[in-house]
């Protein structure tokens, strides 16, 4: 994983010396960095929206300590965001444009969204960080749980490169439709707002709301519109074990959202 | 051209997709929810990083790593309630990594495997010296009686004096047959007749710490080889040393009785092994005892010339003290144990000893840690969450 990133970045680092190398070498210049005398030809907004099809798991956080005839089954605990619905404001940057039909850009998604998020087991236990006392385990109590939802809303901040190929590559592109291949890093916090009814505090579940996933993105351009699909690309498999000692695995560290998208301007 | 180049990106794509799969394993463990029963007895041997835990509901068996446990749950080991653990006598050998169970004719004894052997020992001992012996284990874990197998009017010129012969007893646990005895012409006068306390040294020689001594080299059905070590000075009156343990320079010392929460003892024995001299050592003067308390109920452990006892106390907010007597200076340390909201006091406490740097402190509520280094204490349940989860 980390030399991919590292193959990214040198990439990025690379480029404007090939472009420079593209202008000595060739007059017809057909490889481009980007201009900021000439910015608007370079950037690109966009505003999407997803409706019931946004769902991210956060890594494990924590597990829950379930209790069978003397054995402990640890079950993985993460933060599940159940997404209703999401608005996305995204500008992106080109960074490199070659011909009119390629670019390469930096793309800063920002979403907020009304979802419905609680911290779980598998089997869907809402999970407590209330403190196990001594007392509770004398009574059987391993873990506590909760009765209801952790909160609602979750905010995301994303930054992603993207190859764009024909339609929205470029400013000056006139397919009819095109593609999008991004990757890169999307920065989630949830819930924004904590079930103040059953009093969950925020200090109490610090370091459960906030995580970063690593994702990829495919979009598929049509005129103004343009369709993606974006999926967490580093998810943790995680096996576990049910009360009556059978094998189980679930996949944290996920990220599966569609949405679609318009293009602002030009 | 632009399709093959989409579709090796489509390709590309997948196999990054499906490469960066992370796998983490969430291993089950075992939970020792029999710790939370009334602990009868503790008994941790230090050095060898092996501790045995017994309660109400089973045993518990540690070893170095926390994650090294193994439970013995009563219900499913139902000859555990044989044992009267107040009255056991538990010993371990590390080179078998076996515990040794001992109490009245019942031999237990368990281990990694989960596997519980028990016996029951028939033998008919000499009637008048039956109750004076000892058990000790070998270097190589051979369990080993030490008693008397003959008693013998000393002569006239010894007035009602009798000589006691030491015999040595090899367990070898048939049905038919619990002991191979080997008899010996060592002899203890019966005015100091006792428990034949004994120790295997790390040259494997057996010391058997009567009065006099004896260093025993070879045990053979023929010809059992020793040498008598005669002792004097103030402390020449004892007749045997129990909790025996021999520094490496050659220091051998323990306690004139035997220790109990609800009989304090005062003094401890030592003496070189090669030579004759033999101290009592009044612990009350030479550690300053701290108010509300009585005198020694254990011997937690002994590390070369240095010996961690332990100090009941009476007060109503306080656990107690570990005191750590240097035989070689005289020197003693006294360290409380602090108490806290969930054990606040000495009143439940049945037993403790020590392990690396952690006190485990049975209770009639279950099984309590002491941390020896943050001076904290929690249940031993909490603290083995905290390590797993």
């Amino acid at each position: 994983m980390e030399l991919r990133i590292r193959l990214v970045f040198a990439i990025l680092l690379c480029t404007p010396q090939v472009s420079l190398l593209a202008q000595e070498n060739n007059p017809q210049k057909s490889v481009y960095s980007i201009d900021f005398n000439n910015f608007k030809s370079s950037f690109r907004q966009e505003i999407g929206f997803s409706f019931i099809s946004h769902f991210a798991r956060s890594p494990i956080v924590a597990e829950y300590n379930l209790v069978s005839s003397g054995v402990s089954y640890p079950q993985p605990v993460y933060n599940n965001v159940f997404g209703v619905f999401a608005l996305t404001y995204e500008p992106k940057f080109r960074l490199i444009e070659a011909g009119s039909s390629f670019s390469l850009s930096l793309d800063l998604p920002l979403t907020g969204g009304f979802s419905v998020v609680d911290l779980t087991t598998p089997d869907g236990v809402s999970y407590s960080s209330e403190e196990v006392t001594p007392n509770d385990i004398s009574t059987g109590v391993f873990s506590k749980e909760r009765s209801s939802n952790l909160g609602l809303m979750n905010a995301e901040f994303g930054a992603l490169i993207s190859f764009n190929f024909f339609q929205g590559s470029t400013i000056e592109n006139i397919n009819a439709l095109g593609l999008t291949f991004s990757g890169g890093v999307n920065y989630i916090s949830a819930p924004l707002a904590m079930n103040f009814i059953d009093e969950y505090q925020r200090s109490d579940y610090k370091g459960f709301l906030n995580w970063t996933s690593v994702v990829g993105r495919l979009g598929v351009h049509a005129g103004r519109v343009v369709f993606y699909y974006t999926i967490g690309i580093n998810p943790t498999r995680a096996l576990y074990y049910t009360a009556l000692g059978n094998e189980r695995t679930v996949y944290t560290n996920t990220y599966n959202r569609f949405s679609i998208s318009f293009r602002l301007g030009r | 051209m632009n399709s093959l180049k989409n579709i090796l990106l489509g390709v590309l794509s997948s196999v990054l997709l499906t490469s960066c799969v992370k796998e983490v394993t969430l291993t089950l463990f075992e939970l020792p929810d029999l710790v939370q029963s009334f602990v009868r007895k503790v008994e941790c041997f230090d050095q060898e990083s092996a501790a045995l835990i017994a309660t109400d509901e089973g045993v518990l068996l540690l070893f170095a790593d926390k994650k090294d446990q193994v439970i013995y749950d009563a219900d499913l080991f139902p000859e555990l309630n044989l044992i009267n653990w107040e009255e056991s006598e538990v010993l371990y050998s590390s080179a078998t990594e076996t515990f040794w169970v001992i109490q009245d004719s019942v031999f237990m004894n368990l281990d990694r495997s989960k596997s519980l052997t028990v016996h029951e020992d028939q033998t008919q001992f000499n009637i008048s010296t039956s109750s004076y012996f000892d058990y000790t284990l070998s270097n190589d874990g051979e369990l080993y009686r030490i008693g008397f197998y003959k008693e013998i009017w000393a002569g006239s010129s010894s007035g009602f004096t009798t000589d006691l012969y030491i015999g040595i007893y090899r367990f070898i646990g048939n049905q038919n047959n619990t002991w191979q005895e080997f008899q010996t012409e060592m002899i203890v006068k019966s005015d100091f007749q006792t428990d034949p306390n004994s120790i295997f040294m790390p040259s494997g020689e057996l010391l058997i710490l009567t009065n006099p001594q004896f260093v025993v080299s070879i045990i053979s059905q023929t010809n059992t080889e020793f040498t008598l070590l005669g002792k004097a000075g103030s402390g020449f009156s004892y007749e045997t040393i129990y909790s025996p343990y021999i520094s490496s320079t050659g220091a051998s010392y323990g306690f004139d009785k035997v220790p109990d929460i609800n009989s304090p003892i005062q003094n401890l024995i030592v003496t070189q092994i090669n030579e004759n001299e033999v101290q009592s050592i009044a612990l009350e003067n030479a550690c300053d005892y701290p108010e509300q308390t009585q005198g020694v109920a254990r011997m937690i452990d002994q590390k070369e010339e240095v010996a961690r006892m332990y100090l009941p106390s009476f007060s109503s907010n306080s656990l107690g003290y570990l005191l750590s007597y240097d035989v070689s200076s005289g020197s003693c340390d006294v360290l409380s144990l602090e108490p806290n909201s969930i054990l606040n006091n000495s009143s439940s406490i049945q037993d403790l000893d020590v392990m690396d740097n952690t006190v485990y402190i049975g209770t009639r509520n279950g099984l309590f840690v002491y941390d020896l280094q943050t001076r904290t204490i929690s249940s031993y349940i909490n603290e083995l969450l905290d390590y797993y989860l």
